[in-house]
């Protein structure tokens, strides 16, 4: 319903910019996605997006450059590449626990900045890289803002279905259960290696695709297009959206792209309006629990009773009384914590 | 302090399931077992006891592959088990329940089930665990459908039936700690390692979880390796007892022999619990 209404704007949008800008939010939008399986599903903080984001967009813009290759068959070279730099990613940091995951994942993009700034044979270095042809489906050709807003609507729409797979799959349940409690995952005969290299993997992928999606939409990038800010834009986008929900990050990377943008004759105060607005928008999510849905679901858990194990202690050795389990203090935290996700957390 | 064999009933090698040899384990030179040789027949049911800090749950750690011993070793069913990874331990039978805990609290109580249902379901039709394919293809995603009815029955069977989908970490302590066992018993372990199981459960709470036990014991032959503070309980469901101080194996035999042993109770047992 929702999409066949997006389906629509083009033709009740005049202004070409406002198209344009949105077809900046579904590009962003994809990227915001790969977050939350990654850190919202299997807990990896993946500020590494934006270089994931950038080999795509490298090695299809020079597939279409030097080999003269049609934008499908790049953008999906492309995005096997930017997968293959998540599964490495996921890969060579298997050892890393918890908040290392964010020192791993800043390094690899600040280091992978330079190289996309200082290796001109592949990336153009400091100029960019120049020269990128229209891309075009057969003989269609992606020239007017219409048609870009359609393109990344329809990348966003790809990754989607895709991560929905994910999160519906026995893979995505595994990795929340990894996600919650990773010593009892194992005690299961899960391992956690295999599951955070898989999802690397696929936000890799959807990075990639992302990174086609740009230099189609572009025409032009440089290495600033896939900097840290970038990737801590992307992670905001998706913790705005509410981390677990993939239509949230997606709804969440539109807003706060359009709402940013929008600003023009303010360019200078461009960031300080950004931070306003993830400002107002989690005040809005802290008043209200989580999202709409998550309203409800907040006031319900509020009203019912607190279970509380009364039951007395094991009497165990006599004279040599066990104390009460520490997990027993579980239930009595006050009822109006919030939740760790919700309901259906993949919607 | 020297060592009592107080079994009758069993050699002590042999055909064993399971088999500690000399097993230590020390921290920064904290010694948590002292060299411990223990070995379980297959469909025994063997419990062990020892004050707070005398080693149990450190056994349990090494068996299930969560501590890797300083020194001796571990065989299950004839393979050296030392050194392998926990998760590569219960792919070969051995599971276990933890002394605290650990379900996981913001899935649900079918999802708890149905993620170890999955697990084993996966590795008995041969695919891979973390695949593309286990997202895309329809036979693999079948193969979630399926982990999570027989989750369904699982917990059914077992009085769940009202609390399918409320989140785990929303039920009584009791409760949870009965849905961690069943998930244990989700892939039907050969070897099952319960670390207190009735800790911080209520008397009935307790015997409930006692009959489950030996109910499943009785349908599957499972072999069992409790620790627990309950003696009383334990001494009607162990069929031969392991007493543990100071990382070493002090005392071993039938119940009532380990429970009358003077010198057991007055190191470790104290008064025998009324129960
Ligand atoms: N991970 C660990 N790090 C340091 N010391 C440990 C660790 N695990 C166990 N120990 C020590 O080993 C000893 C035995 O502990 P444990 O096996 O938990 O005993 P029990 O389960 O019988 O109460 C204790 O002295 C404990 O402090
Ligand atoms: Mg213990």
């Amino acid at each position: 319903m929702a999409l066949v209404v997006l389906l629509f704007v083009p033709l009740f949008v005049g202004s070409g910019y406002v198209l344009h800008v949105l077809s900046f939010g579904w590009i962003y939008a994809t990227l915001a996605l790969g977050v939350v399986i990654s850190y919202g599903f299997v807990g990896i903080p993946n500020m590494s997006q934006a270089t994931l984001y950038g080999i795509g967009a490298y090695v299809a813009g020079d597939m279409m450059i030097h080999f003269a290759l049609p934008f499908l068959l790049a953008a999906v070279i492309g995005a096997a590449a930017a997968a293959i730099g998540g599964l490495i990613l996921g890969a060579t940091a298997l050892r890393v626990k918890g908040n290392y995951w964010w020192l791993i994942t800043i390094a690899v993009t600040q280091v992978m900045f330079v190289v996309f700034n200082s290796w001109t044979a592949v990336t153009g270095g400091e100029n960019g890289l120049l020269g990128i042809p229209i891309a075009r489906i057969g003989s269609f050709q992606f020239i007017s803002n219409a048609n870009f807003y359609y393109l990344g609507l329809g990348l966003v729409v790809i990754v989607y279905v895709l991560y929905a797979r994910f999160t519906t799959s026995r893979v995505g349940l595994a990795a929340r259960a990894v996600h919650a409690d990773e010593t009892a995952a194992r005690g299961l005969g899960i391992s956690p290696g295999a599951i955070r290299v898989v999802v690397m993997g696929l936000a890799g992928f959807g990075a990639g695709l992302a990174g086609a999606g740009i230099i189609a939409v572009a025409g032009f990038v440089d290495a600033n297009s896939f900097n840290l800010d970038f990737s801590f834009q992307v992670m905001l986008f998706a913790i705005v959206g509410g981390l677990t929900s993939l239509r949230g990050a997606i709804v969440a990377s539109v807003v706060l792209t359009y709402l940013t943008t929008q600003i023009t004759s303010l360019v200078n105060y461009q960031l300080f309006i950004f931070g306003g607005v993830v400002l107002l928008s989690l005040l809005v999510r802290l008043y209200l629990g989580q999202g709409r849905r998550g309203f409800r679901v907040n006031r319900r858990a509020a009203a019912m009773p607190e279970v509380v194990d009364t039951s007395p202690s094991a009497p165990a050795l006599i004279g040599e009384p066990v104390p009460a389990e520490a997990g027993v203090l579980v239930d009595q935290l006050p009822p109006d914590l919030p939740r760790k996700s919700r309901t259906r957390p993949w919607r | 302090m020297a060592m009592m064999d107080l079994s009758r009933d069993r050699p002590a090698t042999g055909e064993a399931l399971l088999d500690c040899r000399d097993v230590q384990v020390s921290f920064d030179g904290v010694i948590a077992l002292a060299g411990i040789d223990l070995s379980i027949a297959p469909g025994e049911v063997l419990g062990v006891i020892g004050p707070n800090g005398s080693g149990k749950t450190s056994l349990v750690n090494v068996i299930s592959g969560y501590y890797r011993p300083t020194g001796g070793g571990v065989t299950f069913a004839g393979q050296r088990i030392d050194g392998l990874r926990p998760q590569q331990i219960r792919a070969l039978g051995i599971a276990r329940v933890f002394q605290n805990l650990r379900l996981f609290d913001n899935l649900t109580v079918v999802e708890n089930v149905e993620v170890a249902m999955a697990v084993d379901l996966a590795r008995t039709r041969g695919v891979a665990q973390a695949s593309v394919g286990a997202m895309v293809w329809r036979r693999q995603r079948r193969l979630r459908r399926e982990a999570r009815l027989k989750a369904v029955r699982l917990l059914e069977d077992n009085g769940f039936a009202g609390h399918l989908d409320t989140k785990a970490g929303s039920l009584s302590y009791g409760q949870r700690k009965e849905i961690e066992l069943l998930r244990a018993l989700a892939d039907p372990p050969q070897l099952l390692l319960l670390d207190e199981p009735t800790s911080g459960v209520s008397r009935a709470e307790a015997e409930q979880v006692g009959e489950r036990i030996a109910l499943w014991r009785e349908r599957t032959g499972c072999t069992l390796l409790i620790v627990e503070h309950r003696l009383g309980w334990l001494f009607d469901l162990a069929e031969r007892i392991v007493v543990l101080n100071s990382g070493s194996v002090i005392a071993e035999g039938l119940p009532e022999v380990v429970a009358n042993d003077p010198e057991v109770r007055t190191a470790y047992v104290g008064t025998r619990d009324d129960h």
